[in-house]
């Protein structure tokens, strides 16, 4: 049994799809080296989407890689770097869209929903305690009060 | 007011289908072109057929023309080749930009297959294709008399997509 799971895990590892960092870079710091694994994960491959260009195997996300290295090298800041392509794939590129009216719904849209959803369940919330007691008269008091006295008297 | 309450599902309801309803028509491999209506970037690559003649930006003729995409690897550019040849002989000025492959596939690809391009730039790395934003081959820009990209089509250029897409556009730049 044990053999049979050992097969089991090892073509489930066989077929991973992860594995990230298929180039080896060497970096003059690790400033530098920490603003490429940033900027590797930030952005995103344009063939194979869903995926950034640290995990994709896709030959365009190798030049990407190529690409941020170069200019992470030559000194170029993550600003930087993050303009010059998405001068050139456009803000698809990158998983944190900039702020501009397209991009509004984005990133209000769940605020908005928030305190939308918010604002209906206390309104209903009210509506529900303002309906709940009905008032009883003085008299109706005086039994109920009478009522729970006797009750108390019993034990 | 307490009756409208009732309507509010319904209402959400087919908001929400008709926005995924949009969605089933929307290709999302097609993204958006950033680098429209701007200038065709800068590049100095050699040509196709020699790696000592070097092609720059200023050797793109100053007419309206087609820069295709392709390479051999690319089996979609196969499909496009043909009506690719047909437009070249209808008189459509066509560049060709040859993106990652090699040298020799190239050459020999054009040799058996016609050859469409009146200048075949040679991107081994695919360094021009970063500049445009090329994500896949084949791609086809439109650039206008000035050498401004007027349109970009991502996948194979059918005589559908010419006649629909570029045609329109093309009258539009030879009127304007």
């Amino acid at each position: 049994m044990a053999k049979i799971y050992s097969i089991f895990w090892l073509v489930i590892a066989s077929y991973s799809p992860c594995l990230s960092a298929m180039e080896v870079y060497q970096f003059d710091s690790t400033e530098q080296e920490q603003q490429y694994q940033r900027l590797t994960r930030e952005l995103r491959c344009p063939k194979c989407q869903n995926q950034n260009i640290a995990d994709s195997h896709a030959p365009l996300s190798k030049d990407l890689r190529q690409k941020v290295f170069e200019m992470t090298k030559a000194g170029k800041n993550e600003q930087e770097i993050k303009q010059y392509l998405v001068a050139r794939y456009g803000d698809f590129v990158t998983y944190q869209p900039p702020m501009k009216p397209q991009t509004w719904l984005l990133w209000f849209g769940p605020v908005i929903l928030f305190f939308g959803v918010l604002v209906v369940v206390i309104w209903q919330i009210k509506q529900k305690q303002s309906q709940k007691m009905p008032s009883i008269d003085l008299i109706q008091q005086q039994r109920l009060e009478d009522i729970l006295d006797n009750h108390e008297d019993e034990h | 007011m307490k009756q409208w309450v009732y309507l509010l599902p319904l209402v959400l309801f087919i908001a929400l289908a008709i926005v995924l309803w949009q969605g089933l028509s929307n290709d999302s491999r097609l993204l958006p072109a950033a680098m429209l209506n701007q200038p065709f970037p800068e590049f100095a690559l050699p040509s196709l057929a020699s790696s000592s003649q070097i092609i720059t930006t200023k050797d793109l003729p100053k007419q309206i023309i087609l820069v295709n995409v392709w390479a051999t690897w690319c089996s979609s550019c196969l499909q496009e080749h043909p009506f690719l040849v047909e437009l070249a002989k209808q008189g459509v000025v066509i560049i060709g930009l040859n993106y990652k492959d090699k040298r020799a596939d190239a050459l020999a690809w054009l040799k058996q297959l016609g050859n469409p391009y009146q200048l075949e730039i040679f991107d081994a790395k695919g360094s021009l294709g970063l500049d445009l934003g090329v994500y896949g081959a084949p791609e086809t820009y439109l650039l206008d008399q000035h050498g401004v990209i007027q349109y970009r089509h991502v996948g194979v250029l059918t005589p559908d997509v010419w006649r629909q897409r570029l045609i329109p556009i093309i009258e539009v730049l030879k009127n304007g």
